[in-house]
């Protein structure tokens, strides 16, 4: 998480690439674009992609992704047009029955790979946001690893969760005495965000879209402006 | 297959609030797929009032959005919307600019759904079209009332579908078509349209079929503004073209879409329906827009002609249908309880008539009024009678044959209506009982008894009786009655304090509301009293106010309190609103009724939303300040 310096990031990405040579076009593309990210411009000026993924469990090593939601917010607003929806033909271990799936539920779906790439297609220079994005790109990046051991998420990433107990609690980690749940529904619930489709990839997805929404004014307010505020 | 799951989560909210519970799956995953969410915080803008359309119609997810307008400096409230309501559809639609400004009266979410792809949706879903023409379709404006329980109407049926008859019939064109050949030049086009007094000309070749058309606008737009001579300028060089055709029997609900898609004024009815074959009519925006709402008028013809009381009986039964067709579709208020009216006295019309015919003529001029509700225009519902009769002083000989008779006449009369659906007043305030059925002088020196000594018991008849209304017969008479009325305020000035202290007797019940707000869960079992708690205070004070400033308007507290925003600017704000409110108690009364099948008098506490208890507290708020204007205009507090 955070921002990184500039330099170190070109420093890998040219060893990426380097090591990269004749992999998928779409990892090549991903990895050959120029992050066009300015710390300084304003923070709704940037794209972020919004991410819920299921996975059959929690372990970053031997669990697998089961589905992926992802959708664009531009501009300060909730893109629907810019979303995917990824679902990892993989149900050899069972899903945690949380999340309800059946095997069938996962008919039809692509190869890690294939969706892993398709995921990158659709980030392209965007900054990652999920709601405890540790988990979620952590195990985006096992999966990438999977395809190539030198490829890695290099999209800056934004959790919601901690943004949120940022601007609750203040910049320094403090912990949340009484009881305030820093967990999806909780915020939704206190910020005013309607939930639909709970417990989905997509519709979790969207909820923390839309919550990413409510806690950026808030973010603004309290002065925090620019992308490089946001990551810091 | 895959990329389903999220415009679902984006469409099942949607799908949930019309008019988008009628659109199709396809067309509504078509709508959601190209939304934006965006997040307003409390105070932003979402439009401006006088802005040009922004690209998007906006429905709220979540949170609040006031919607005011600015009016000669005043900022009046039109509504507040919450989830489910649709904001700026209406600019789009009529292709002006925003009407009104909206501003997030708490942090909203938003969801905006592109015009470029809602517009065409309005042609091929007619049902859509109809929602958004409900409220203008009769060429009224579209008040706050109608807004502000547009975010409602996901609970109610939304009865345009299964019974949408009588929107289905065919709209017929008007046979006299002005034509003329290309080649005419505009001046000669022009004179053949002042001479018909018409707005426009087809332009049409050897074999009548329609090449275009030249309208007022054409004219104002392509040649004046364009310096063109119109001596010389041939119609077929500044025409409209191509022109809309369409096929014999075309309905007003196929029209409606390409109408207000397309901002299509005149369609040309041609043999097949293309602009291959020849004219045969010509259907205008306002022949499709009249045919929506012909139907009391065609109506009310019917009970014109109707021969027997079983006749109207049946047709006022229509008329109820009719009515509460309107309710659901959203109509104007001051158009629902207008038609209403209209075919109370339409039906009250035929049944003196058909008395008359029975009882031969009478001995002297007369004038039928309606009392009370009636009186008021506000009888949106078949409830019981309330009318009186006043005929010209007869000689002192013939006082008692001329009272018999109009006793038999009343009779006649009220037993008519009855037979009809409105039964008889319990009270017996009806035109067959000699107490409210008099000469002028008797009539005048009842109310100079009423307004002289005001007594508890005078005072209720006083209620009924100030709200008369002449519906048949000699108007001058109940205009003496009026004069003689005022002209006793003027001379008792302690009436008007005594009838507001009494219009006072009902203070909203501010606290109990706010506490019933915050305990949602409880008092599901106790109904509450719109009659007597919400519509009779404003109507009171309306009654009170109105005969204070001598207003000479028949009719409903709404017009009331209209008339006497116009005679107080500086109260017309609240005057405005408390018109606007009645007319939302007048619509909820109506529908609780049409729901329970009883006079709507008793709303269920737990039948209402939101929106709804917060509309009534804001209810609540205007009646206590009309109320405080009148206990500091009356001395109330030495009466009570």
């Amino acid at each position: 998480m955070g921002w990184w310096s500039e330099r170190r990031a070109r420093k890998a990405r040219a060893a990426a690439r380097a090591a990269l040579e004749g992999a998928d076009p779409r990892a090549l593309r991903y990895v050959e674009r120029p992050f066009a990210l300015d710390p300084r411009s304003p923070a709704e000026r940037a794209r972020f992609v919004v991410l819920d993924s299921e996975a059959t469990g929690l372990d970053l090593a031997a669990d697998r992704l089961l589905t992926v939601a992802a959708v664009a917010v531009v501009d300060g607003a909730v893109r629907v047009a810019d979303h995917v929806e990824l679902t990892i033909d993989r149900p050899t271990v069972g899903a945690a029955p949380i999340h309800g799936l059946l095997p069938r539920d996962l008919a039809g779906g692509t190869s890690e790979a294939e969706a892993m790439l398709g995921l990158l297609d659709h980030l392209e220079d965007a900054v990652l946001v999920a709601h405890h994005v540790a988990f979620d790109g952590g195990m985006i990046e096992a999966a990438l690893r999977r395809i190539h051991p030198a490829l890695r998420l290099w999209n800056p990433r934004l959790d919601t969760a901690a943004l949120a107990r940022r601007l609750e609690l203040g910049p320094l980690p403090v912990q949340p005495s009484r009881g305030a749940s820093f967990a999806l529904d909780a915020l939704c619930d206190r910020y005013g965000v309607p939930m639909s489709g709970r417990h989905t990839a997509a519709g979790d997805a969207l909820a923390t879209a839309c919550l990413l929404l409510v806690l950026l004014a808030r973010a603004r307010r309290q002065g925090i402006v620019t992308v490089g505020d946001l990551l810091r | 297959m895959s990329q389903t799951h999220l415009i679902e989560a984006v469409v099942e909210p949607l799908r949930r609030h019309p008019p988008f519970d009628r659109l199709p799956d396809a067309a509504l995953r078509a709508l959601a797929g190209a939304a934006r969410i965006r997040h307003l915080p409390a105070g932003a803008v979402l439009f401006e009032q006088g802005a040009r359309p922004h690209d998007d119609v906006y429905v709220v997810r979540k949170g609040a959005i006031a919607v005011r307008r600015e009016v000669d400096g005043a900022s009046i409230l039109l509504d507040r919307c919450d989830a489910g309501a649709v904001l700026g559809a209406r600019a789009h639609i009529a292709g002006t600019p925003y009407a009104a400004r909206a501003e997030a009266e708490e942090d909203a979410l938003i969801v905006a759904l592109p015009y470029a792809r809602l517009g065409p949706m309005l042609e091929a879903h007619p049902a859509l079209a109809l929602f958004f023409a409900a409220g203008f379709a009769v060429g009224l404006p579209r008040t706050g009332e109608r807004i502000i329980e547009a975010t409602e109407r996901a609970r109610r049926r939304w009865a345009l579908g299964a019974e949408a008859d009588e929107d289905d019939r065919a709209v017929m064109p008007s046979r006299s078509v002005l034509t003329c050949a290309g080649e005419t030049t505009v001046q000669a086009a022009a004179q053949a349209m002042a001479a018909r007094g018409v707005g426009s000309i087809i332009v049409a070749d050897a074999e009548q079929r329609p090449r275009g058309i030249m309208t007022d606008v054409d004219l104002r737009a392509r040649v004046v503004a364009e310096g063109l001579d119109p001596a010389r300028t041939p119609v077929g060089d500044v025409m409209s073209s191509p022109v809309a055709t369409v096929a014999e029997g075309v309905t007003a609900v196929e029209l409606l879409g390409r109408m207000m898609r397309r901002r299509i004024h005149h369609f040309c009815v041609t043999a097949d329906g293309t602009p291959d074959t020849a004219i045969t009519g010509v259907i205008s925006d306002r022949d499709v827009l009249s045919s929506l709402g012909t139907h009391p008028t065609s109506l009310m013809r019917r009970i014109g002609q109707a021969p027997d009381a079983e006749t109207l009986r049946a047709l006022r039964a229509r008329a109820e249908r009719l009515i509460a067709r309107y309710l659901e579709q959203e109509r104007a208020m001051r158009f629902v309880a207008g038609v209403a009216a209209a075919i109370d006295d339409a039906a009250t019309r035929r049944a003196l008539s058909l008395a008359l015919e029975a009882s031969g003529p009478p001995p002297v001029a007369f004038c039928w009024l309606a009392l009370g509700s009636e009186g008021r225009e506000e009888r949106l519902l078949r409830t019981d009678q309330d009318n009186a009769l006043v005929y010209v002083d007869p000689p002192p000989a013939q006082a008692e044959a001329a009272q018999a008779w109009f006793l038999g006449f009343g009779e006649r009369v009220t037993d008519l209506i009855a037979a009809s659906g409105v039964v008889l007043c319990p009270g017996g305030v009806m035109a067959r009982n000699p107490a409210w059925c008099q000469p002028l002088s008797r009539w005048k020196a009842t109310f100079s008894k009423w307004i002289r000594t005001p007594e508890p018991r005078a005072l209720m008849h006083a209620d009924i009786a100030f709200d008369l209304r002449p519906v048949e017969g000699d108007r001058a008479l109940a205009e003496a009655l009026r004069d003689h009325i005022f002209a006793e305020l003027d001379a008792e000035r302690g009436f008007l304090n005594f009838l507001a202290a009494n219009a006072l007797r009902n203070p909203p019940p501010l606290s109990f509301f706010r506490q019933f707000i915050v305990e949602r869960s409880g008092a599901h079992e106790s109904a509450f009293d719109l009659k007597s708690r919400a519509m009779m205070p404003l109507c009171d004070a309306a009654r009170v106010l109105a005969h204070a400033h001598r207003l000479t308007v028949y009719g409903s507290t709404p017009r009331r309190f209209r008339a006497l925003a116009a005679a107080e600017p500086e109260r017309a704000g609240l005057f405005e609103e408390a018109a606007v409110a009645y007319e939302m108690l007048m619509r909820r009364r109506a529908q609780s009724g049409l729901a329970h099948g009883d006079s709507g008098r008793f709303v269920p506490i737990d039948e209402l939303g939101t929106l709804q208890r917060r509309s009534l507290r804001n209810i609540f708020a205007v009646i206590d300040e009309v109320q405080g204007v009148l206990r500091s205009r009356f001395r109330t507090d030495f009466i009570r």
